[in-house]
C-alpha cells in the first residue's frame, strides 16, 4: 500500500479474492473483508530485493531488480520482477528452472520465470504460454541467445512453467496480450480502450508517428514495448548513488561565512559516504538553491582525487569565495559527480607510528589547492649546463609517507658537506662597479656588496644547439659570463653578465 | 622471524640475558631516543643530544653563511634513519640539484610556498600528518606568538622535529628592540643553533687567469639555547665547477696568468 488509498503490491491470496495493484483500498476491502492493508516501506522492500539479488546472482552474473529502474512505461512491473542475463549460460529451460527454485527458496511466494529477447517479453512468457487472457501459445526450445534476458517474479502465482520465447519472435508472442500488461496510465489506457485497441497486437499494427503525434511520448513508448522493442534489461549489480548533501540555509544567504559553515559540515558527510564506498571524488558540483527560484552551479576538480573534506573544503572554499551571487542562497547542495576508486595501503602492524598515505595524500593536495600544483615538489637532477637547468622540481603524484622510530643505525662514513647553491626564482638585474682588479662591489637590493675576490669568467651560451636558442622564461639569448664573488661579509655569490648587454643578474648564491 | 633467547654466563656467575629481536619487533620496544643527528662529528659532538623531537630548534644562519648545507645534511641524517623529511622552502630559491640526493635516501618532499607568509599553514598541514620525523622550515620570517604556540604543540603531538631557520636576523632583532615576541626566545624554541662562517680565500684551482676558486670554508656553529654553550667547526666543501676541473685526456691551453694582467681593462683611443 503506497500512500493513503491506493494498492501496489498484493499477496496470492489476496489476488485470489480478486484484490489488484491499483485498486483503491476501499474497493479491496470490498472484494476482502479480511484484509490486512500494510504501509509501504521502501526500506524493507529494498532489503527483500537485496536478498533475492544476492540470491539470484548465484545463478548468472547479471543481476538487476526493476525497481531500480525506475516506474517508466510498464509501471507495475515494479519491485517484483528481476532482470537475469541468460546469455551464453547454456541449456534456459534448466536455468529458468534454477532461478524459479532459487526465488521460492526464500519463501517470498511462487515464482514465475520467461525467457526472451526483451524484458518486455519475458515478462509476458512469466505469465506462461496461456497468456494473460487464456491466449494459447506454443513455443519450441531455442539455445541461449546474446541478449536473451530472464524475467523472474517471485510474488506471482505458482504452477506455471518457464516460457521461453525463440529468438526474433518477440513481437509475434506479444500480439495476442492485453496492452494492461503495460500499467499505463488512466488517461492513455482509457484512450486505448475507447479506440478498441486492446492487445499489444493492434497496437503494435499502428504507425509509430501517429501514435507519437496522438498519444505523445508515453504512448509511443508503449508501441515500442508492444513491438517487443525495450531498452531496460541485467546489469552488474552495484550501488550506483553517488553521495550528495543538501543542506536548507534557513533563509536566504548573502554573504559567503554562513556558506562556508554549512559547507564544511556538508563536506564532511560528503567524505565519510565516500569514504564508506571506497570512492575518492574527482569531481564535485556545487549547488545553490537562488533566492529567485534559480539554481547556480560549479564543479569543483580537485588536483587529484580524494575524499579528505579538509582538502575538498578548501577547493570549494576557494570556488565559493570567488563567486558573484546575483541572488542570496537559500539551500547548498554538494554531491560528488565523478568518483574513483580510492587507493589504499596496508598499514604495517609493527610499526607503532605508520603514517596513512591517503592522509598525507590528502594533506598534500590541500597544500597544492592553496599554493598551486607545483608546491609539493621533489628535486631532480638534470643535464643542463646552465646552473639553473642542472636541476628541476617535479610533481609527485604518488604520496609516500613513512615514519619510522628513528632507531636504524647508519653505518655509512660520514662525508665531508658541500656548500648547497640557492638559486633565484628570476635572476635580479644588478648595478656593478668595476675596479682596477675587476669586480669591486655590485648593489643587490639596496645595499652595496663589497667584492672581496671573485672567479670567471665562464661563458655559456644557452641552448647554442637551437637555432631558436633562448634562456629560460624567455630571456635573452646569446653567451653569458657567469662569475662567482666572494663579498666582504663572506657570502659566495653566482653573478652573470649577459654578453649582448653588458647586463649583470645576480643568479643565486651558496648556502 | 624468530625470537631467539641467547643466555651465557656472564663474570660474576649470574646469567646475561639478550635477545635478539627482528627489527620490527625490535621497533616495538621502547627504547631512549636520542634527538636527530647532523651527521657531522664535529657539530654532533657539540650536541650531544641531537635536534630534539616534539621540540622548535631554532636555526640563526645569516644569508650565505652555510645554515642550508647543515640543514641539508640534518635531512640526509634523518632519512637514513628511516624517518620522513619535508622542507618548507619558503623563499623557493633552493637549487633542486642540491637536494636531488636527498629524494633518493627515502620519503622526502619540498614543500615551496607562493608567499613566506603561507610557510606556516604549510608547516602546519604536514605536521599534523605525523608522517614525518623533521620538518624544516627554511628562510621565514619570525613566526608569530600564536603561531609559535600552535606548532609547537603539533610537534610535540607527532613528536616531530620542527626545525625553523629565519630568513633576516635583522627581524628578529627588530621585534626585540621594538617590545615584540618574535625571537628565538619569544617563540618557544628549545635549541637554538647560530651558524656563522669564515672567509674562504680563493686557491688556483687551475692555472691560469680566472682559474682560483674558493677553498673549503669553516663554518663556526655555536648552541646558544638548549645546552652547556659550545661550539663546533664544520668544513664545508664548495663544488668545482667543470670549467675549472682538469681532465686527463684535455690539455690546459690557457696562457699562465700575469701577474700584469688587469682585466676588464678598455683600450683608450
Amino acid at each position: 500500500m503506497r500512500g493513503k488509498t491506493r494498492v501496489v503490491a498484493t499477496s496470492s491470496e489476496a489476488q485470489a479474492h480478486g484484490v489488484t495493484p491499483g485498486m483503491a483500498l476501499t474497493e479491496a476491502k470490498a472484494l476482502a473483508a479480511d484484509l490486512l492493508p500494510l504501509p509501504w516501506d521502501d526500506e524493507r522492500i529494498a532489503r527483500a530485493a537485496l536478498d533475492v539479488t544476492t540470491a539470484l546472482l548465484s545463478a548468472s552474473p547479471r543481476v538487476s531488480w526493476n525497481g531500480t529502474h525506475g516506474r517508466t512505461a510498464a509501471r507495475g512491473h515494479g519491485e517484483g520482477v528481476w532482470w537475469v542475463d541468460a546469455a551464453g549460460l547454456g541449456n534456459e529451460a534448466k536455468l529458468a528452472a534454477n532461478l524459479v527454485a532459487i526465488a521460492d527458496g526464500l519463501h517470498f511466494g511462487p515464482a514465475r520465470a520467461g525467457i526472451a529477447d526483451s524484458a518486455i517479453a519475458a515478462y509476458a512468457a512469466t505469465f506462461g504460454g496461456t497468456g494473460a487472457r487464456g491466449q494459447a501459445q506454443t513455443h519450441r526450445r531455442v539455445d541461449a541467445q546474446p541478449h536473451t534476458r530472464t524475467d523472474a517474479q517471485p510474488h506471482s502465482r505458482a504452477g506455471v512453467q518457464p516460457r521461453i520465447v525463440p529468438p526474433g519472435a518477440d513481437a509475434r508472442y506479444l500480439a495476442p496480450f492485453p496492452v494492461t500488461l503495460l500499467e499505463l496510465d488512466d488517461d492513455l489506457a482509457d484512450a486505448l480502450r475507447g479506440l478498441g485497441l486492446t492487445t499489444f497486437g493492434q497496437l503494435a499494427a499502428l504507425d509509430a508517428d501517429e501514435v507519437e503525434a496522438r498519444f505523445g511520448p508515453e504512448g509511443l513508448a508503449a508501441h515500442k514495448l508492444a513491438r517487443g522493442l525495450d531498452s531496460r534489461g541485467p546489469t552488474t549489480p552495484r550501488d550506483d548513488a553517488l553521495p550528495a548533501i543538501e543542506v536548507e540555509m534557513g533563509g536566504p544567504v548573502a554573504t559567503a561565512e554562513p556558506l562556508l559553515f554549512v559547507l564544511k559540515g556538508a563536506l564532511a558527510s560528503l567524505g565519510e559516504a565516500l569514504h564508506a564506498k571506497g570512492l575518492a571524488a574527482r569531481e564535485i558540483a556545487l549547488a545553490l538553491d537562488l533566492d529567485d527560484g534559480t539554481i547556480a552551479v560549479r564543479a569543483v576538480r580537485p588536483a587529484r582525487p580524494t575524499s579528505h573534506p579538509d582538502a575538498l573544503f578548501d577547493h570549494c572554499r576557494l570556488a565559493l569565495e570567488g563567486w558573484q551571487l546575483p541572488e542570496p542562497a537559500t539551500a547548498l547542495r554538494i554531491s560528488a559527480t565523478i568518483t574513483v576508486p580510492a587507493s589504499g595501503e596496508q598499514g604495517d602492524l609493527l610499526a607503532p607510528r605508520w603514517a596513512d598515505p591517503a592522509a598525507l595524500a590528502a594533506a598534500f593536495e590541500r597544500i597544492r589547492s592553496s599554493e598551486g600544483a607545483d608546491a609539493v615538489a621533489l628535486p631532480e637532477v638534470r643535464d643542463g649546463h646552465l646552473p639553473a637547468d642542472r636541476g628541476a622540481w617535479v610533481e609527485e603524484t604518488d604520496a609516500r609517507g613513512h615514519r619510522g622510530t628513528g632507531a636504524r643505525e647508519d653505518t655509512r662514513p660520514a662525508r665531508e658537506p658541500t656548500a648547497a647553491l640557492r638559486i633565484l626564482p628570476a635572476a635580479a638585474p644588478l648595478h656593478v662597479r668595476l675596479g682596477r682588479s675587476g669586480l669591486a662591489a655590485f648593489r643587490h637590493g639596496d645595499a652595496w656588496h663589497d667584492v672581496a675576490e671573485w672567479s670567471g669568467p665562464e661563458r655559456l651560451v644557452p641552448r647554442w644547439w637551437r637555432s631558436d636558442a633562448a634562456g629560460a622564461a624567455g630571456e635573452p639569448a646569446g653567451p653569458r659570463d657567469y662569475y662567482t664573488a666572494r663579498t666582504a661579509d663572506g657570502t659566495l655569490w653566482l653573478l652573470r653578465r649577459d654578453a649582448p648587454s653588458h647586463e649583470w643578474f645576480v643568479e643565486g648564491w651558496w648556502d | 622471524m624468530g625470537v631467539a633467547a641467547l643466555a651465557q654466563p656472564a663474570a660474576g656467575g649470574r646469567l646475561h640475558l639478550e635477545l635478539a629481536l627482528p627489527e620490527q619487533v625490535r621497533r616495538l620496544v621502547p627504547a631512549t631516543r636520542r634527538g636527530l643527528a647532523f651527521g657531522i662529528p664535529a657539530l654532533d659532538t657539540a650536541l650531544p643530544s641531537g635536534v630534539p623531537r616534539g621540540q622548535i630548534t631554532a636555526f640563526e644562519a645569516p644569508l650565505g653563511s652555510g645554515g642550508t648545507t647543515l640543514l641539508l645534511a640534518l635531512a640526509e641524517t634523518t632519512l637514513r634513519a628511516d624517518e620522513g623529511v619535508a622542507l618548507v622552502d619558503a623563499e623557493r630559491s633552493l637549487a633542486p640539484q642540491a637536494a636531488a640526493h636527498l629524494a633518493a635516501l627515502g620519503p622526502f618532499w619540498v614543500v615551496r610556498p607562493k608567499a613566506h607568509e603561507n610557510a606556516w599553514w604549510c608547516a602546519d598541514i604536514l605536521l599534523r600528518t605525523g608522517a614525518f620525523g623533521l620538518v624544516i622550515v627554511d628562510r621565514v620570517s619570525v613566526p608569530a606568538r600564536r603561531v609559535a604556540v600552535r606548532l609547537q604543540r603539533l610537534a610535540h603531538d607527532k613528536d616531530t622535529a620542527l626545525v625553523i631557520r629565519e630568513a633576516a636576523l635583522r627581524a628578529r632583532t627588530d621585534a626585540r628592540t621594538h617590545g615584540g615576541t618574535g625571537t628565538a626566545m619569544g617563540y618557544g624554541a628549545s635549541v637554538r643553533l647560530c651558524v656563522g662562517a669564515s672567509d674562504s680565500p680563493f686557491v688556483p684551482a687551475l692555472s691560469g687567469w680566472g682559474g682560483a676558486w674558493p677553498a673549503a670554508r669553516r663554518l663556526r656553529v655555536t648552541t646558544l639555547k638548549g645546552g652547556a654553550p659550545r661550539a663546533a667547526e664544520v668544513v664545508v666543501g664548495i663544488p668545482l665547477p667543470d670549467r675549472l676541473r682538469p681532465h686527463w685526456a684535455v690539455r690546459d691551453r690557457r696562457a699562465p696568468q700575469r701577474a700584469d694582467r688587469r682585466p676588464q681593462r678598455k683600450s683608450r683611443k
